[in-house]
């Protein structure tokens, strides 16, 4: 229970962070860090327009979307904490989550009608089927180097092995690429973008509103908090005391958040052709550890 | 920590192979000495001080210094940034390090020498067949001096990984160092240079008496 409520807690401030760093990069005092939650909840509090064109689909998806994530972050460890789900192969379930929650938005951006839309969906389709290797090969990696089949125990590292927090950085620096891929972020997307033929995510969302709009943000929201509880699990000993793990947990996030908001303030996206080569790149190099790892365990 | 600096070693391998901006390659070429000075300082374990301190001072002085100045001074003269718009993709190019990362793999297990860790040797192959695919894919004659300076890095690997058992090796490896940086300095001082990084390799083809 504690690692779902922490989880929560993540969620509500990682968006905030981003764009609060974001403001001091560029020089402006900017809105405050729970800015993006007001503006959810005052979207949670509106009522929902739906286009004439839009069937039955447009309706359930943002419920699924939001669902499908809401049970992946069940599966998550936190700093040592277990989740409430746990079961050997639970991994290849939160995957199909991620990938559930990807198709409900494709599918619903297509469902809208709008050529706009269908270019996004298929953009995401794209890059979601290019990343899920990578994903799917860390997770093989950490199966073999931990032994065990769960994720509560494959992204628990420091302490059990040799090379752990060496493998966890670099763990670390792979799944924060998975993160900006997955919530559409610079380099691969831009959430500020104005101009349509360059969204991806934003315009996939273009005909969704109120309520339903807010259940996509939440998504996200869940999405950050997510990944960045993984990445503080293969970080944190498990060994530590609790007030020390609930210390390093929430610096670790406020890291994530900053490096992510320190990669928007910096760096631009990439144009549409060199988004292939960069999940590709991210793909290799975990195919790099998986490698590294099969022979640290001397398996080849 | 020597698995760190393999690791670290091989994704500075995937990221030369993805940019497309000579300035990245120069930027990974450094990182890349200076993480084979630090696999020289814990894998050299058995020279000497006078052999070790040598080894040390050519992968920091040589790759990390001037080897990457006087590549910097000839994109300055040439003002030549990118790889040429006929190379190969950097899809295509990340798509075929897949394919020699298994390559690697494999023609290190096969040849695998009993003293030496097969990591190393994963790294060795994977470096060794990264410069081949720069110097085939890449138009430019700068990207393929680029990919020369990569192979020669693979076989300074390769004398690390057996220079306890033979040091001759790595004073050959560092003599190829300094044979490289000679030809640079060549090419740099030399009419050729002018023409050296804008150069494409097609046109040799074309060459008459």
């Amino acid at each position: 229970m504690v690692a779902l409520i922490l989880i929560i807690i993540t969620s509500l401030i990682t968006s905030g962070l981003i764009v609060r760093m974001k403001s001091i990069f560029s020089g402006r005092k900017g809105p405050g860090i729970f800015q993006p939650i007001k503006n959810t909840w005052v979207l949670l509090r509106k009522g929902i327009v739906y286009s004439l064109t839009s069937g039955s689909i447009t309706r359930l998806a943002p419920a699924v979307i939001a669902a499908s994530v809401l049970i992946a972050a069940l599966m998550v460890p936190v700093a040592g904490f277990q989740p409430l789900i746990s079961f050997n192969g639970d991994f290849v379930l939160f995957a199909y989550l991620f990938a559930l929650s990807r198709f409900m938005m494709i599918i619903a951006a297509f469902d809208s009608g709008s050529s706009f839309e269908g270019m996004g969906a298929s953009r995401e389709a794209l890059y979601g089927m290019l990343i899920e290797p990578a994903l799917f090969v860390l997770i093989a990696g950490l199966v073999i180097f931990t032994g065990n089949y769960s994720i509560s125990s494959i992204f628990t590292l420091p302490g059990k092995e040799n090379y752990a927090i060496i493998f966890g950085l670099i763990i670390s620096y792979i799944i924060g690429n998975i993160t900006l891929i997955e919530n559409s972020r610079v380099p691969v997307d831009d959430p500020k973008t104005h101009l349509e033929l360059t969204m991806i995510h934003e315009v996939m969302v273009l005909d969704t509103s109120g309520f339903n709009l807010a259940l996509i943000q939440i998504t996200a929201y869940l999405k950050f908090a997510v990944f960045g509880s993984l990445i503080s699990s293969t970080l944190i000993p498990a060994t530590l005391p609790v007030f020390l793990r609930l210390i390093l947990f929430f610096a670790v996030q406020v890291l994530f958040g900053a490096a992510i908001g320190f990669i928007e303030s910096f760096r631009s996206r990439f144009k549409m052709n060199r988004n292939q080569q960069y999940i590709l790149t991210v793909t290799l190099i975990s195919m790099l550890l998986f490698v590294v790892i099969l022979f640290t365990k001397n398996i080849f | 920590m020597l698995i760190l600096f393999y690791v670290l070693f091989g994704i500075s391998l995937v990221y030369m192979a993805a940019t497309e901006k000579f300035k990245r390659y120069i930027q990974i070429y450094t990182l890349q000495g200076i993480l084979l000075f630090g696999m020289a300082i814990i894998e050299l374990n058995k020279f000497t001080l006078l052999n070790l301190l040598f080894i040390l001072a050519e992968t920091i002085i040589f790759k990390s210094v001037i080897v990457p100045y006087l590549l910097r001074k000839i994109l300055e003269r040439t003002g030549i940034n990118n790889v040429h718009k006929r190379s190969l993709q950097g899809n295509f190019t990340v798509l075929l390090m897949l394919v020699i990362l298994g390559i690697s793999l494999v023609l290190a297990h096969i040849l695998s020498i009993p003293s030496v860790d097969e990591v190393y040797l994963v790294i060795a192959y994977f470096t060794l067949f990264t410069g081949l695919l720069l110097i085939s894919a890449r138009k430019l004659l700068f990207g393929h001096l680029i990919g020369f300076l990569i192979i020669e890095n693979a076989v300074f690997l390769f004398s690390i990984a057996i220079g306890n058992e033979f040091p001759l090796l790595v004073n050959a490896g560092i003599l190829l160092d300094i044979f490289i940086a000679v030809l640079i300095m060549s090419l740099f001082l030399t009419r050729i240079g002018h023409k050296l990084g804008g150069f494409e390799v097609d046109t040799l083809s074309k060459l008459k008496d």
